[in-house]
């Protein structure tokens, strides 16, 4: 074992572990601070479209830009971009990214439907990992019977098509934005359940673990401080991805028309629109793409980072 | 020592281990008859119908090698893991059969330290709530109190209070160890055991350690179980030592009478062979052949017979000392394929020089060889690793005899040295066992 | 090669590290030789650089790491030496082996190598036999066939049972010391002169050390190869060592022959260091630890490396590192690196005392005299 030095008093280690310590060795990565801002703006336009939509019944988007949901009189449909022209006109600057079938701005509906994306993909990856991460950690530390039932209710959960579930809720309940929800919520409990699992089996033999239960510290106590903490790297790093990956799951769920009805702008929901008019108006459907795979990427390029930044390094 | 009432007291405790896990592990195809599928259950018998008592105030040492069960022993004592059988009497109390909540309530008088200071501490905690957390585990003080005895306890324990805030990976190996300590001092217990707590350390952070828990034992009267498998630091700390071979207790004795006259060949066998930080005796130490056996399967009867160099003679031969180590050198040999066997006549040269052995095999001999007297040395067989087709059939045998002193090369010391050479200084040395009959070799692999 | 040429001769070696935080220089010019059929001891704690030298003779030291300095000659043959380029700094000279020779020729077959842990250096999804025969081939040269049944034999010889059987296993089907005698016999397969073994009984049990340390021994007299025993442990140095040098933060501290070291001490680290363990043999009653622990290489105190921690330490023992030189009073070589001996002109009786850091906390303890 090497044999390190104390400090000498007064002089600070920079402390290791933490949630400041880890964003600070993040933002050092290029990659990883662009993507990260891509994400805040993203986000904050989200938020901004969310809280309009929801509680000031789209006041700001009529005074400030455009009624995502009315269509626009006046302006004509599929216009191309600024500075381009196709067979229905020339674009203005009045409408920079285009104008779809019903004339309204693309770019106000890109905003909001960007709210769509980023709820569905926030509440359904925090339900998988907050549900996901419970039951695979009871599952790894107690292990035996527990272990054996919990995991099969996982593995079923994995087998479900996820498609069929979805268009099954819908069939039943009604093709509301909830029941998208639910569907994403429960293909990405089973990720995180198995992932933390496997970091618990080996945490739990470790032996600080061993020590807490020797000193008499109750099970909840332990798995709260000593086992959660400490397998909890990949998680963080997993619910980048997944959130991800959730985006293109709801972007592909409202392509085929299940999840946020019209006139509700989603990305997927234009893409599919814009379907039929390739030809006449390719620009349409560049700019729901381009904001999917964006987005994707950023979260992607983000958990690249996490990874980077917890495996090695946090372990001495 | 104050009082001679036992703190603690083991009674016939048994841990086995089962081995295969899942559902299919233990199922195997069997067509011999009846049901194909048969079940199938090992047991790793780690520890076997051990008893002991340890008084309080002393400090019990458990030595043995790896895979003999004291690391076992150890956490089944404090219910680590569940016994398979026997009670466990701790201030009285059989603490054998109690169920979780009252077993929790019982942690408070019994901690144990560990070996590994690096993965015994929980790298995202801070030192102070480490230390603190036995406390708030058993409700004792509130949260000033306990900041505040957290802080006393660093302090008893040779580090700064003030590094309450610092995380473990910020403090060395030994420091950490005394993080260990003051962590299992938290709750004030009685007794504490010690899972080779020194033994990731440096040498000369060893003593420091050592010295800091003599200390607290003073002061805080406490009673330990320190386990180890080095023999030096058990002799260092210990009252009286226990040793350990494949789940049992095989000597249990107080400290200097253990070490100056052991009587358990085993023990014997330890001591004759550790090396000493003394060059003048070199070349005294003798080798205990062989690998502890599989604790899947022990051995039947004494479970040291496998290796041990004073294994009785069975009464059907007539055999006499020489006579007897030839035959299981042999016997050894023949099971580890160690050579050719060639011709009756060059067998019995390599193995039963200057022994006569007769009669027909299976029976009991009739004729007592002369005790020859005891040969200071056999001729050394040398031999190449290099095969050559020519010489595909040479005999070749991979024993070393213990003609010469083990160890380097027995130069002789320069003549400033006063201490002799080898056997003569070592109480404990015996002559014959150390040399022709040390050798014993069951390998389990 | 004569009589008087050692087999090894290792000068002024050093080798540094380039991180972050500075240079470590972990191993800052150590000088020693080994002749042949003899076995020389590399004593010191974790962090001393023993590791570090014998990676570095083997030239296995990867960047950050780099050889920075010092001539090392084997058989009388250069392998590594610098000179001075053209602007001044230092560089490889044309003498030295390249990285391929060096390979072919020296490494595994004439310098062989023990490690500390059998699990890092054997690969596990290979059968050890294969792993063995695979090295025989490679660096004696034979056809498979030869080469397993060099190898069958080699095992044989490191006292694993029925070999032939043992060839199929794979390495985790071992215990931790046949898997140590595994590697004994890759190291013997080939028959270098010279094996370097860096702590290869550290982690095993007593009694597996001490059948290692026999059948090493026996393995000397048969072959006579000469051995660098690298370990922290006294014991096994009084047991197998001929020559020992002690390593202190990157300096030889001391080298001597091991009864010399051990009855005439003469460097007050190596004098700490045998007080400071216990003994299977006497009931030691107090252990006498040393001060402090060692710094990093990164940070050396300044002058002596050791004066912070000595119990001997003057005033001069800041100023001055001194190197290991002959302090012998008996004919026989006997160096150390402490200025308290006579062949360090510097008035050291004349120096004042230092009073040892009076740090309450920390390592320093009062040590109080054992009542048991």
């Amino acid at each position: 074992m090497a044999a390190e030095t104390e400090a000498a008093d007064g002089e600070e280690y920079e402390s290791r572990v933490g949630a400041s310590y880890t964003l600070s060795r993040l933002l050092q990565d290029t990659s990883a601070r662009i993507s990260l801002f891509l994400i805040a703006i993203i986000s904050a336009g989200a938020l901004f479209a969310f809280v309009d939509a929801e509680f000031l019944d789209y006041r700001l988007a009529e005074t400030y830009l455009y009624h995502p949901l009315r269509n626009n009189v006046g302006a004509r449909p599929l216009l191309p971009p600024v500075g381009l022209s196709n067979q229905f006109g020339e674009g203005v600057m009045a409408h920079p990214l285009g104008t779809d079938t019903r004339g309204r701005d693309i770019a106000v509906r890109l905003l909001y439907g960007s709210r769509i994306a980023i709820q569905i993909a926030l509440v359904s990856t925090t339900i998988g990992v907050v549900v996901g991460t419970t039951v695979g950690a009871v599952s790894g530390y107690y292990g035996g019977w527990v272990d054996d039932v919990l995991m099969r209710f996982v593995e079923i959960l994995y087998s479900i098509p996820f498609l069929v579930l979805v268009i099954a809720f819908m069939a039943a309940f009604g093709r509301e934005l909830i029941y998208a929800m639910i569907g994403v919520s429960i293909i990405s409990i089973p990720i995180f359940a198995r992932l933390i699992r496997s970091e618990v089996l080996s945490i739990r033999e470790e032996t600080y673990v061993e020590a807490a239960q020797a000193a008499g510290v109750k099970d909840r106590n332990i798995l709260l401080r000593h086992v959660i903490p400490n397998s909890f790297a990949p998680v963080v790093v997993q619910t980048t991805l997944q959130m991800g990956t959730n985006i293109l799951i709801v972007a592909g769920l409202s392509f085929l028309g299940f999840g946020a009805q019209p006139p509700t702008p989603s990305w997927g929901q234009m893409l599919s629109i814009a379907r039929n008019y390739m030809l006449p108006a390719p620009w349409f459907s560049v700019w729901p793409g381009l904001a999917i795979l964006v987005t994707v990427m950023a979260f992607n390029i983000l958990g690249d980072g996490l990874r980077d930044t917890l495996d090695p390094r946090l372990e001495n | 020592m104050s009082g001679a009432e036992s703190i603690l007291r083991v009674e016939n405790l048994t841990k086995h281990f089962s081995t295969g896990s899942g559902v299919f592990d233990t199922v195997e195809l069997d067509l011999s008859g009846g049901f194909p599928l048969k079940r199938t259950v090992e047991h790793v018998r780690a520890v076997d119908d051990v008893s002991f008592e340890i008084e309080r105030g002393e400090t019990l040492g458990l030595v043995g090698e790896s895979g003999c069960g004291k690391s076992t022993l150890g956490r089944t004592i404090l219910r680590l893991l569940q016994p398979t059988d026997g009670d466990i009497y701790f201030k009285g109390r059989n603490i054998a059969d109690l169920d979780k909540g009252e077993l929790r309530r019982t942690r408070k008088d019994q901690q144990m330290i560990f070996q590994d200071p690096q993965s015994s501490l929980n790298p995202r905690m801070k030192v102070g709530p480490i230390v603190e957390e036995p406390m708030k585990a058993h409700d004792l003080y509130d949260d000033d109190g306990r900041e505040e005895r957290a802080r006393e306890l660093l302090e008893a324990v040779g580090l700064d209070p003030q590094h309450y805030n610092r995380y473990p990976h910020q403090f060395s190996g030994g420091q950490r160890q005394r993080i260990n300590l003051a962590r299992a001092l938290s709750v004030d217990p009685d007794f504490i055991v010690c899972d080779e707590p020194t033994s990731a350390l440096d040498a000369s952070i060893q003593a420091q350690v050592l010295n800091t828990m003599r200390e607290l034992q003073e002061e805080f009267n406490l009673t330990y179980l320190f386990i180890s498998h080095d023999l030096s630091v058990i002799r260092h700390i210990s009252d009286r030592v226990a040793v350990m071979y494949l789940g049992q207790i095989v000597e249990l004795a107080e400290k200097e009478e253990l070490f100056e006259d052991p009587k358990h060949p085993y023990t014997r066998s330890l001591l004759s062979a550790i090396p000493v930080p003394d060059p003048s005796q070199a070349g005294s130490r003798t080798i205990l052949q062989g690998d502890v056996p599989d604790p899947v399967d022990p051995p039947s009867g004494c479970r040291f017979r496998t290796r041990c160099p004073e294994l009785i003679p069975p009464d059907a031969y007539d055999l006499g000392d020489d006579e007897w180590a030839a035959v299981r050198e042999f016997m050894r040999a023949v099971r580890r394929r160690a050579f050719d066997p060639e011709s009756r006549a060059a067998v019995e040269a390599e193995f039963f020089d200057g022994v006569s052995l007769g009669g027909e095999a299976g029976a009991s001999s009739t004729t007592r060889s002369t005790t020859s007297p005891r040969r200071s040395g056999r001729k050394r067989r040398t031999y190449s690793p290099t095969p050559s087709p020519s010489r595909a059939s040479a005999h070749r045998s991979s024993r070393r005899t213990n003609s010469r002193p083990v160890g380097r090369r027995a130069a002789s010391p320069p003549a400033t040295s006063t201490a002799s050479n080898s056997l003569a200084g070592r109480p404990f040395s015996r002559p014959h066992s150390n040399r022709l009959a040390s050798r014993s070799s069951e390998n389990a692999g | 090669m004569t009589a008087s040429t050692p087999l090894l001769s290792v000068d002024n070696l050093q080798t540094q590290f380039e991180t972050a935080e500075g240079t470590v220089r972990a191993v800052d010019g150590i000088s020693f030789d080994v002749h042949e059929g003899e076995t020389v001891g590399l004593v010191g704690e974790s962090g001393a650089g023993k590791s570090v030298a014998i990676s570095s003779i083997l030239r296995l030291v990867e960047s950050p790491g780099e050889i920075v300095g010092g001539e090392i000659r084997f058989q009388g043959e250069t392998l590594l030496s610098f000179e001075e380029g053209p602007d001044g700094e230092r560089r490889r000279s044309p003498e030295t082996l390249s990285n391929e020779e060096f390979r072919r020729r020296i490494r595994g077959r004439e310098i062989a190598t023990i490690f500390q842990d059998p699990m890092e250096s054997l690969n596990p999804v290979f059968t050890v036999g294969s792993q063995l025969q695979e090295f025989i081939e490679i660096n004696r040269e034979l056809p498979p066939k030869d080469a397993r049944d060099v190898a069958i034999e080699t095992l044989r010889e490191v006292d694993i049972p029925k070999p032939e059987d043992r060839f199929d296993d794979y390495p985790h089907e071992f215990s931790g010391g046949m898997r140590q005698r595994v590697l004994i016999a890759m190291a013997i397969a080939c028959q270098p002169s010279l094996i370097l073994a860096d702590e290869p009984t550290t982690a095993l049990d007593v009694t597996v050390e001490g059948q290692i340390l026999n059948m090493v021994s026996n393995l000397q007299d048969e072959y006579g190869t000469s051995f660098v025993w690298v370990t922290h442990d006294l014991a096994v140095v009084a047991d197998i060592c001929d020559r020992v040098n002690v390593m202190y933060l990157g300096q030889m501290a001391e080298q001597a022959n091991v009864h010399d070291l051990f009855d005439d001490t003469k460097h007050p680290y190596t004098e700490a260091l045998l007080n400071s363990v216990p003994r299977p043999d006497k009931t030691v009653e107090s252990l006498t630890p040393i001060e402090g622990v060692m710094p990093e290489a990164i940070d050396p105190p300044a002058g002596c490396r050791f004066h912070p921690r000595c119990p001997d330490a003057r005033e001069v023992c800041r100023e001055i590192n001194p190197d290991a030189r002959n302090v012998s009073d008996t004919g026989r070589p006997h160096n150390a690196a402490c200025v308290k001996h006579d062949a360090f002109d510097v008035d050291y009786e004349h120096s004042a005392p230092i009073k040892s850091e009076d740090d309450e906390f920390g390592e320093d303890l009062q040590v109080t005299e054992g009542s048991r």
